[in-house]
């Protein structure tokens, strides 16, 4: 995994340029009102090492996607201008890297230095866009249904990748299995074949040997004493003598047999048929079942061709692989009662395709023997039936061929030829016309067939044989696979199990030091219940209230990244997940970051201004590792607080000419000085309830505070005799009084037609003077060595004005008369 | 491929190779095919079933 070390954004989602410094990969905050762009910087640096923007994927985002909508709203037709720059330090190889995506081709990062070490760790994180989690996903874990909630932990520990392998190995064997099957059923024709020409009934060596040595004995060859796999039935016959294979009473005897199975085959199978036909009509009647069935056949060949975020069905293009993968799997879990349909047609129709298999069996040696009998019509008749069931075997395999079959299937699958019954019993009278072989050549041809035969039955035995271990070797594989995966996935819940009840505890430590959960797993979903103050084991909405809830949410968030990356989870962007969190909770959720994660670099924003303040004053952040936004304009993008580069940024805009630009930049820089001081200064303005105050009403209240806080001190040194301090403070005070900016923010209290929104419409040279005196104004304000905002201590009945260095410190209170 | 799919994988082979009658062939194949972190395909793991390392008839 990485740190994050600075980022540098260009023209991304609502920022236009922004670089921040994460102080070499520490635990940093982005604070700022709602809208302000905090979201921006988290999708920016979600896209830079991913290439996706979660919050522009998932429900409700249809029609969302990062090309269009990733880049600033003026440069959707530019996108090429909106990229992000990152520069990351990359733990488990001890190099640092940067990594530069564009918009345009978020596929495509530039990353330096290239080497194959540091493009596995990108390779790596961009597989796993789950380091960003924001307030509405962490619902995804707790306020779901059991199947929803197992899915959503299975996408983020990346299950589903295990799931393939399983369904790969799930399918494999169920194709061996059907081979195995086929193989089979070939064996089976092969043996009768065998059978029915050495008139034996069981298959046994000393029955074999005993019909064929009673041959070899007519023919003075050396009888056979045991059956081994390369004995040779008409081993001693000529070469010659082997090419005539023709033995009259062997095929009286297979056409006889064929002739016999012609009169049973109307009801061959007849019940698989039906069966299938019953399904097929009711797919018939039931659209919405056959769509479901159809459209399975095609998702289930989809999924398998898919090869990245584009679809193989309709050529959409995804956010990523996994969340097309998850829209085909979803499509496909609706379709169960398809499933079972599907399930029924392929397995009746597996048992026609052996009766076929048996059918062509019995075909084949007829065939021949027509053939050499000079019945081409019967053998012609015959080799485009045994080519017809060869195609109808293959039909039977599918369920689109299942369903071109139907008409087949109820008029009767076998379909023979019609004159057959009269052309076998033509072919048997031309046969038993013939004259009787002599018992020599009855005896070598009756050799040289068993050997074909007995051959055919070896190559059989040895492909069913083949087909059945790899059938079994893969019944195997799968099911260890299973055993296995249920073993890790067990072992997984259970420590996660644990790892959430101790992160929750540790957050919830006062009220809930006793609390436990309970992730139970079974076929397909996974049931989450939590401990309520041990009055039992109930589901997390059930009595918990909202911010318990989202402190659930992120507990089992951290405690599922431990599991995925153990001591690699070293980074994670967290966007506004605990804002429902009680303030004494949050202290402990510092804590428990602090704690149990010291070595991970989380990304926090929050729109809660104590909050941020409570990450500094636990320890979690620092000021130099907190970032605070005051607002945001479509122009500008996320304007910093207390900006130290306010005044060049003014100036760069003034430059250029860009009078509009400067003038919203130094109305947010007062928008928000005039909010700190009145809060550090303890400026009166005139109540509002809902605490939005203008520019207006806070500006002048600071200025009158400030003026009287220096009359305070000077008077106080006065008191105390102190000559030096009382004209620091008076010189203070002066200068306040001397600004020409004082004189706007006076006239904005006596006269509110006068505002300065008209700033925009200066000009250039009309707006370099007002900037100059707000320059001079804030000055009055702030230290000059440590630049920080002067502040009152105590904040009631303040005893001394002072900055952060101490360099201003003035005592208020004056000496006791 | 993630850490939990690799120790799986691993898992599976190792039990697999210990199995009555499995080839060695077969274990290294299945090694390979699912090394890759691609999602494997039915097709090419019943080839390697089939493959004659695959079963015990000589």
């Amino acid at each position: 995994m990485i740190k994050l070390e600075s980022a540098h954004i260009e023209e991304v989602r609502g920022i236009r340029k922004i670089d921040i410094d994460f102080r070499n990969g520490t635990t940093f905050s982005i604070s700022g009102p709602n809208g302000s762009g905090k979201s921006g910087v988290i999708d920016a640096i979600e896209f830079g090492l991913t290439g996706q923007i979660s919050r522009l994927t998932g429900k409700g985002t249809r029609g969302l996607t990062v090309p269009e909508h990733g880049p600033h709203v003026d440069k959707t037709k530019f996108p090429d201008a909106a990229f992000v720059e990152l520069k990351v330090f990359l733990p488990d190889i001890g190099k640092s890297a940067t990594i530069t995506r564009k918009i345009s081709t978020p596929k495509r990062p530039k990353i330096a230095p290239s080497t194959p070490d540091v493009l596995a760790v990108f390779e790596e994180i961009a597989d796993h866009p789950e380091i960003a989690l924001s307030r509405r996903e962490i619902l995804r874990f707790i306020l779901v249904e059991p199947t929803k909630r197992s899915e959503e932990i299975q996408t983020i520990l990346k299950l589903d990748q295990i799931g393939d392998t399983r369904s790969a190995l799930n399918t494999a064997q169920n194709k061996l299995q059907a081979a195995s099957q086929t193989a089979a059923a070939t064996l089976n024709s092969t043996r009768n074949a065998l059978l029915l020409h050495l008139q034996i009934p069981a298959l046994r060596a000393d029955e074999l040997l005993a019909s064929v040595n009673k041959r070899r004995k007519l023919l003075s060859l050396a009888e056979i004493p045991e059956l081994s796999a390369d004995t040779t039935l008409d081993a001693g016959l000529s070469s010659a003598a082997k090419v005539n294979d023709f033995n009259k009473q062997s095929s009286l005897r297979d056409v006889g047999a064929l002739a016999k199975a012609e009169e049973a085959l109307s009801g061959l199978a007849k019940a698989e048929a039906v069966a299938i036909v019953c399904d097929l009509e009711r797919l018939e009647a039931d659209p919405a079942l056959l769509a479901a069935l159809q459209r399975r056949s095609f998702i289930e060949k989809g999924l398998e061709l898919v090869e990245g975020p584009e679809c193989p069905l309709c050529d959409h293009i995804w956010a990523d692989e996994r969340r097309l993968r998850d829209h085909l799997k979803t499509k496909l879990a609706k379709s169960e009662e398809a499933r079972k349909v599907q399930e029924m047609l392929l397995k009746n129709g597996a048992a026609i395709a052996r009766e076929a298999v048996s059918l062509i069996g019995l075909l084949s040696p007829v065939q021949k023997i027509a053939d050499a009998q000079g019945h081409a019509g019967l053998s012609q008749t015959l080799g485009e039936w045994k080519t017809n069931l060869e195609a109808v075997k293959v039909k039977l395999t599918t369920v689109d061929g299942l369903t071109g079959l139907k008409d087949r299937l109820t008029a009767g699958w076998v379909q023979a030829p019609k004159p057959l019954p009269k052309n076998l019993q033509g072919l048997q009278e031309k046969i038993a016309a013939l004259p009787d072989q002599t018992t020599a050549l009855d005896a070598q041809t009756f050799l040289t067939t068993a050997q074909l035969r007995l051959a055919d039955y070896r190559e059989a035995v040895r492909k069913s044989k083949a087909a059945a271990n790899a059938a079994a070797a893969a019944k195997v594989a799968y099911e260890i696979y299973c055993d296995v995966m249920e073993e890790e996935l067990d072992s997984l819940y259970a420590e996660v199990e644990q790892d959430f009840s101790t992160f929750y505890r540790a957050v919830n430590e006062d009220d809930e030091g006793q609390f436990t959960a309970k992730l139970t797993p079974s076929a397909g979903s996974l049931g989450l219940d939590v401990n309520f103050y041990d009055r039992g084991l109930f589901p997390p909405a059930a009595f918990h209230s909202e911010g318990h809830q989202d402190g659930m949410g992120v507990c089992l968030y951290l405690a599922l990244m431990k599991r995925l990356f153990g001591k690699r989870f070293t980074f994670a962007l967290l966007d506004d997940v605990v804002m429902s969190v009680d303030a004494g909770h949050r202290y402990q959720f510092c804590k428990l970051l602090k704690t149990h994660f010291p070595d991970t670099q989380f990304v926090i924003t929050t729109h809660d201004r104590l909050w941020a303040e409570q990450m500094k004053s636990a320890g979690l952040v620092t000021g130099k590792t907190s970032l605070s936004f005051h607002s945001w304009t479509i122009d500008s993008g996320p304007l910093v607080e207390s900006n130290a580069e306010i005044w060049q940024e003014i100036s760069t805009a003034l430059g250029k000419g860009k009078v509009e630009v400067a003038a919203a930049a130094l109305r947010h820089h007062l928008e928000y000085v005039a909010r700190h001081l009145a809060d550090q200064l303890g400026a009166t303005p005139q109540f509002r309830a809902d605490g939005n105050y203008e520019l207006g009403e806070l500006m002048p209240s600071v200025l009158k505070r400030m003026k009287d806080l220096c009359a305070k001190a000077a008077e106080a040194a006065q008191s105390w005799g102190k000559g030096l301090e009382r004209e620091v403070a008076t010189t203070r005070k002066t200068a306040l009084s001397d600004s020409n900016a004082a004189m706007y923010v006076e006239q904005w209290a006596v006269n509110k037609a006068v505002h300065y929104n008209a700033w925009a419409n200066f000009g250039k040279r009309d707006f370099e003077p007002v900037v100059a005196a707000y320059k001079e104004l804030l000055a009055c304000f702030s230290c000059s060595l440590c630049d920080s905002w002067l502040y009152i201590a105590p904040r009631l009945n303040p005893e001394s004005l002072r900055c952060a260095c101490n360099a201003v410190n003035l005592n208020l209170k004056p000496r006791q008369k | 491929m993630s850490t939990l799919q690799k120790q799986i994988t691993e898992k599976f082979l190792a039990k697999f190779a210990e199995s009555k009658g499995v080839h060695r062939d077969t274990v290294d194949q299945l090694r390979t095919l699912l090394a890759n972190g691609k999602k494997p395909k039915p097709d090419e793991i019943v080839k390697i079933f089939q493959h004659p390392g695959g079963g015990d008839i000589k």
